[in-house]
């Protein structure tokens, strides 16, 4: 290898990491640098590819020396300002969800289920597990790496003291702990309900029957998937907020409107309830005198479901106005 | 071990501060990069190549130095650096906080030197 080539290469190899319009002008800086350095060296005579080598290791790695010459603004795939966020979700829906997943592997390992009765399905459900942690980890960091990018700022604005808010009251804190605890039971509600909805059952004294039609859960997943996701950036910024703003309740307004949507078609595009359910149902009250209005809120239990959900979506979202407005005077 | 390193990160740091100061204060004439490592080392200020010659680019687009290839003055062409109007009004304005940092410096650590 001639000893040119060996300069060039590390000069190439610092260049190519800089912006196009520097590299010329870098490369023939560093050459006739690399030239002086070796002249100094050795003087008049011609140096050997060890005095090249000495030159070159004491530029440093050409990733070091690109490093210099870069500005001071690193590209940050998740910077400094929402690392810590950053973190904080990941461990917390890390853990929920291998959590959620082991356990309704253990679930289905101890009642079981036809799909899942050796050791061997234990273990392939370990590797889904991983997967799931996997599919995590880059979707909160796909996220994340969007707001940087975008430079959206997700924090209080701390740049005038004047705006800086008061010192929350002990009640206008948003308890860690619980948020923490919502997002947690949220993402292993979710990956329960819909991995094994089989749980939920219902025993006439013979057979234990399946109270949700367990192909219509299947076939909707997504939806509940998108309701569970909505509430979890309600719950994720108030982790981050940790207090009661008026941000905050315009976003559980939006988040909670949008949540209705995957609600209503979740329980009203197939039919959620397993029918041998119900019908099991209503021969245990043929006798009764209601027989009929029990009949007919059986039958009615998606609606009764949806108007739920939405009835605890609007008392969220009111008793957040209401707080923010009490709490949040700027 | 520890020791040595703590020390070390200390005066990394106190030198960084300094680098700019050495840098400008030696280009009231056009000097080319490695000529500039040479001068400062002879002068007892060690400054690496590969933290100059970025800086010197940094200072450049700061509107402080202006830069010249000459390629004619040997068969190597070399990049030779000046301090502009802009980077002289600097450099003094640098300076005078330097002197007051040094004095109020010693006057703190060796009080009974400077009175």
């Amino acid at each position: 290898m001639s000893e040119h080539d060996l300069i060039e290469r590390y000069i190439y190899a610092v260049t190519r990491k800089l912006p196009r319009r520097m590299r010329d002008d870098v490369s023939k800086e560093l050459f006739s640098l690399i030239s002086d350095m070796l002249e100094s060296r050795c003087g008049d005579i011609r140096p050997s590819e060890k005095d090249i080598r000495v030159v070159l290791t004491e530029l440093g790695t050409p990733s070091e020396l690109a490093n210099n010459y870069l500005p001071d603004k690193i590209n940050y795939l998740i910077g400094p300002e929402y690392y810590h966020t950053y973190k904080t979700i990941l461990l917390i829906v890390i853990a929920a969800t291998s959590f959620g997943m082991l356990l309704s592997g253990f679930i289905l390992l101890i009642i079981g289920s036809e799909e899942f009765n050796s050791i061997f399905h234990f273990f392939e459900w370990i590797g889904n597990t991983l997967f799931s942690m996997i599919m995590v980890f880059a979707f909160i960091t796909f996220f994340f790496a969007f707001f940087e990018r975008k430079g959206i700022k997700i924090d209080i604005n701390d740049n005038n003291l004047d705006e800086l808010p008061p010192v929350p009251l002990k009640e206008e804190v948003i308890s860690k702990s619980g948020t923490i605890f919502s997002i947690s039971f949220s993402i292993v509600f979710c990956i329960i309900f819909l991995l094994i909805p089989q749980i939920f059952t219902f025993t006439d004294g013979e057979n234990w029957i399946p109270i949700f039609s367990i192909s219509s859960i299947h076939r909707m997943w997504y939806l509940f998937v998108l309701f569970t996701l909505f509430s979890l950036i309600k719950e994720v910024y108030k982790l981050y907020i940790g207090r009661y703003t008026k941000k905050l309740a315009v976003l559980s307004i939006v988040t909670n409107l949008f949540s209705v949507v995957p609600a209503y078609l979740f329980t009203h595009t197939h039919s959620l309830m397993n029918q041998t359910f119900i019908t099991t149902i209503s021969a245990l009250f043929k006798m009764e005198e209601d027989a009929d209005f029990i009949l007919y809120l059986f039958q009615n239990i998606p609606s009764i479901f949806f108007i739920v959900i939405v009835f605890a979506l609007m008392l969220d979202a009111v008793t957040t106005i209401i707080k923010a407005l009490r709490y949040d005077k700027s | 071990m520890e020791k040595d390193e703590i020390i070390s990160s200390m005066i990394l740091e106190l030198r960084r501060g300094t680098i700019i100061l050495s840098v400008l204060s030696q280009l009231d004439l056009p000097v080319y990069g490695y000529n500039l490592v040479t001068l400062l080392s002879e002068k007892g200020i060690t400054v690496e190549a590969n933290t100059l010659y970025p800086l010197l680019r940094r200072l450049e687009s700061q509107g402080i130095l202006a830069s010249q290839w000459d390629t004619e003055e040997s068969t190597k062409p070399r990049k030779y650096y000046q301090k502009t109007q802009f980077g002289e009004e600097i450099y003094s304005i640098i300076k005078k906080h330097w002197l007051d940092t040094v004095s109020i410096m010693n006057s703190l650590i060796e009080p009974e030197v400077s009175i």
